[in-house]
């Protein structure tokens, strides 16, 4: 099955819903319509594969499973949909308007542009050996990059628009040399995989690159001698690169939390998403918890005061 | 079904059914065969073809800028989409070699000699093993750029799903094979059935008409030539019960026939047996009649012959008379003349009843077979004709000797002289014959049979009469003269009787009569004895 690694976000989330609907209805009664949207931010969701055939393949596999959801259980969630947001302020209107149930996006951004008391608790995904999908710096080994302050006059790749990760960077330049990475770096080329940027510089097309663990991992899976070639200079403990969260109020987000870390482990369609996300399993992830990137944001934004730079503002 | 394992046609049709459908199964299913392994070539090779185009397509730009990273990324997404690639071999002509297997990648420094061998200016495919993997099908394909060689792409297909062809082929075969084996039992079954049955049951109905049962028919119902067939043999079997039929009512009426002409000929023979006893009384009544009447003839004849015999002593006695009267008239009647006379009559008298005593010594009916001498009984026969003969100046001889003797009764053998010598005395009267003569000869000859001969010279017996002298009732004498029995009698007598033969011949003179007799008795001459 091709399934986009992001895409087992919404897929898994709604397999926990069939659990809700099985064990809510006969409580409650003859089945009761209600929805449940999933918003999803298209850059970071979207990375392994193009937009529309994400946006496609989610709402097919979505449809699948509320097909097959029904017909095993009570299931009361009648109209699910997925869609996809290229800005995220526009997907908090829709939140904030009641248009949607649940966001999907990476956590840096949601604690940046959405206010706490907006959400309820959701989901992360932890990479399969229980680490965090950190943000790592790597570079390749022969180039006699052992630390950050061998960076400089080197060539490095980015994801495109990915703030976290361009953030990053530009904290440890900071820290390092008092200067913006664009002043320490000869080139900086953006690419839209973290895949891509890992084999690039293994193939000796660039010097160091910002990348996830999943991704990293994932191409030293593949072939050992990247590991060995391209190793990881520093890195930062974001626990998953996108996190989910229900909207406040959302009837079925308890139940749905608590059927995650129950049973909803042993469906094996939802195992079978899962391992391709290459993920042991959906964590709760509370609100609170986004803390740490407002931290690290306000540390960024003292660094580049440091620097003499200009703080940088919402968009 | 009853078929007997002996309906031999229905084993052949169905093992010719059989092996007739099997072998066109097996033709048909080996001929598949290799076209089958050909056309899966066909798309492995197409397949492969199709993979490495776009492969070396997507990854055009790649090459010309040495990316290899989407290269490596490329391949290891076509790999995780077809889970049926072992393995990309990316091969520069220079440089690093990418290999990508499934989940897994990594650099070679060159391409195994093995694998280089492949890489040529064409296209080229082979079944080998490479990597752990068995059964590989390598396919090489040369990448090129504007008639410029970049290098080679290798791929590595899994055979399996191709063996899984081959193998499901196979099944299939087998499946088919099994189907049209499963359908050959089956409607080989009921063809040969349909095919034997008729003829079996037909030939059954036979056997049973072969053992007389007239009453079967067969009652197949079909529009084709065993219809025909059954047909046939229904009025085949009827015609035949129609003429077993026809033939017991021929039989009984046959029978019927035969008791009908057994009864007629029992009532034929009953009445023939009366008839003939009827005819023979009859024929003992007419021969006791002619007997009788041969016997009264001889009589008369008889009594004729007396009448001469006694005519000249009955003179001689007037004459005595006569003297007498004349003597007594006279006065001379003495004693001595008397005496004289007297002597003369009492002669004469006696000599005549000597005649009667002959006579009926003659008519004496036989009562006993006697040993007979023939001299004496025709002598005496002779004798008795003597003055007849005498009369008619008619001669009469008898030439035997003393001691011939024969076995008879004497009465019918001197009957038979006296019948011959009479016919010969009638023709030499009748026919006034100058010297007159008859005469008798017998003779004993060496094997000791009498032969008696009556012989005259009266000129014979006309030829145109002489087959028909023996016949009863045949004389060519005036009325009241000859009766025409005499010689029928005689051969009766002599043949019949006697045991003898007579027969009748003429010589120049006349005609001959001889008897011929065997010196014993005949058979019926010893049955009339006491
Ligand atoms: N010796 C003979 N010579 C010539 N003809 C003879 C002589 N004897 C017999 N026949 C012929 O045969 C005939 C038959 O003879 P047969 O004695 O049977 O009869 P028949 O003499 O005519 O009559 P009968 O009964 O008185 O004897 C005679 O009528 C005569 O014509
Ligand atoms: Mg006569």
């Amino acid at each position: 099955m091709k399934l986009p690694i992001h895409l087992a976000w919404g897929v898994s989330i709604f397999i926990a819903l069939q659990w809700v609907g099985m064990v809510n209805c006969p409580v409650k009664g003859p089945a009761q319509t209600t929805q449940l949207h999933i918003g999803l931010y298209a850059r970071s969701i979207t990375e392994p594969a193009g937009r529309k055939d994400s946006e496609t393949t989610l709402n097919f596999l979505l449809k699948e499973l509320l097909a097959a959801a029904k017909k095993q259980h009570r299931f009361n969630i009648t109209d699910i949909k997925a869609i996809l947001f290229d800005d995220i302020d526009g997907m908090r209107a829709a939140l904030l308007l009641g248009d949607l149930d649940m966001i999907v996006a990476p956590p840096f951004l949601i604690s940046k542009y959405f206010k706490r008391d907006e959400l309820t608790m959701g989901f992360a995904g932890v990479l399969h050996n229980g680490q965090p999908d950190s943000i790592l710096l790597i570079a390749r080994a022969d180039k006699g990059i052992a630390s950050v302050e061998n960076l400089s006059g080197k060539k490095i790749l980015l994801l495109e628009d990915d703030e976290l990760t361009e953030v990053f960077i530009d904290y440890l330049c900071l820290k390092q040399f008092k200067k913006s990475y664009k002043a320490i770096l000869s080139a900086v080329e953006r690419q839209q995989k973290a895949s891509h940027i890992i084999l690039d510089i293994y193939f000796n097309k660039a010097d160091a690159g910002v990348v996830f663990r999943g991704a990293y991992e994932l191409m030293a899976g593949l072939n050992p001698d990247v590991a060995k070639k391209v190793m990881v200079i520093e890195s930062y403990p974001s626990k998953s690169r996108n996190v989910s969260f229900f909207r406040k109020d959302y009837p079925y987000a308890k139940e749905i939390l608590v059927l995650a870390q129950t049973s909803f482990k042993e469906d094996a369609r939802t195992k079978q998403i899962l391992e391709i996300f290459r993920t042991s399993g959906l964590y709760p992830f509370n609100v609170e918890e986004l803390g740490q990137f407002d931290e690290f944001y306000v540390d960024y934004q003292k660094l580049r005061h440091q620097a003499g730079l200009l703080p940088l503002t919402r968009k | 079904m009853a078929l007997k394992p002996r309906s031999s046609i229905f084993i052949r049709v169905f093992l010719l059914f059989g092996f007739l459908v099997l072998g066109i199964t097996l033709f048909f299913a080996f001929m598949a065969i290799p076209m089958q392994k050909n056309a899966f070539n066909q798309i492995m090779f197409t397949q492969a073809d199709t993979i490495s185009r776009s492969i070396v397509q997507a990854s055009s730009d790649a090459i010309i800028s040495k990316d290899y990273g989407f290269i490596v990324e490329h391949n290891v997404e076509v790999l995780k989409n077809n889970t049926r690639i072992f393995y990309v071999l990316v091969s520069p002509s220079t440089g690093d070699k990418i290999l990508v297997l499934q989940k897994k990648w990594r650099l070679l420094d060159k391409v195994d000699a093995k694998l280089q061998a492949l890489e040529g200016d064409q296209i080229h495919y082979e079944i080998l093993s490479y990597e752990n993997f068995n059964n590989v099908y390598h396919f090489v394909y040369p990448i090129k750029f504007s008639g410029v060689e970049w290098g080679w792409l290798h791929i590595g297909f899994s055979t399996e799903q191709y063996n899984q062809s081959i193998q499901h082929m196979y099944d299939q075969i087998i499946y088919i094979i099994g189907i049209s084996f499963l359908i050959i039992v089956i409607v080989g079954y009921f063809f040969a059935r349909w095919i034997a049955r008729p003829v079996w049951q037909i030939s059954q109905l036979a056997t049973k008409v072969a053992g007389g049962d007239l009453s079967v028919r067969s009652t197949l119902q079909r529009r084709d030539e065993i219809g025909v067939l059954s047909d046939s043999f229904n009025s085949m079997v009827g015609a035949l019960l129609q003429s077993k039929q026809h033939l017991q009512n021929y039989n009984q009426e046959l029978e019927r026939e035969v008791i009908i002409r057994t009864q007629e000929l029992a009532e034929l023979n009953k009445s023939l047996d009366k008839k003939i006893q009827e005819e023979v009384a009859k024929s003992k009544q007419q021969e006791a009649l002619l007997i009788h009447q041969s016997r009264s003839a001889a009589m008369g004849e008889m009594i004729g012959a007396i009448a001469h015999q006694w005519r000249q002593p009955l003179n001689a006695l007037s004459l005595v008379q006569q003297n007498l009267q004349l003597r007594f008239e006279m006065g001379k009647l003495d004693s001595e003349f008397m005496a004289s006379n007297m002597e003369k009559s009492s002669r004469l008298i006696k000599k005549m009843s000597s005649t009667i005593d002959d006579f009926r010594n003659f008519f004496k009916p036989n009562k006993h077979l006697e040993l007979l001498n023939v001299q004496q009984v025709i002598r005496s026969t002779i004798d008795l004709l003597e003055a007849q003969l005498k009369n008619h100046n008619i001669t009469i001889t008898l030439d035997c000797p003393e001691n011939i003797e024969i076995i008879g009764f004497s009465g019918e053998f001197s009957q038979v002289i006296l019948n011959l010598i009479n016919n010969s005395k009638d023709v030499l009267i009748e026919r006034t014959t100058p010297n007159p003569t008859i005469t008798v000869s017998a003779m004993q000859n060496q094997d000791k049979t009498v032969q008696v001969v009556v012989k005259d010279n009266g000129g014979g017996i006309p030829a145109e009469i002489f087959d028909r002298i023996y016949d009863p009732y045949f004389t060519t004498k005036e009325e009241g003269k000859g009766t025409g029995i005499g010689l029928y009698m005689s051969k009766i007598i002599i043949e019949t009787n006697m045991g003898g033969v007579l027969s009748a011949a003429n010589d120049k003179e006349g005609a001959n009569f001889t008897i011929k007799l065997k010196n014993k008795p005949a058979k019926r001459l010893l049955n009339r004895l006491p």
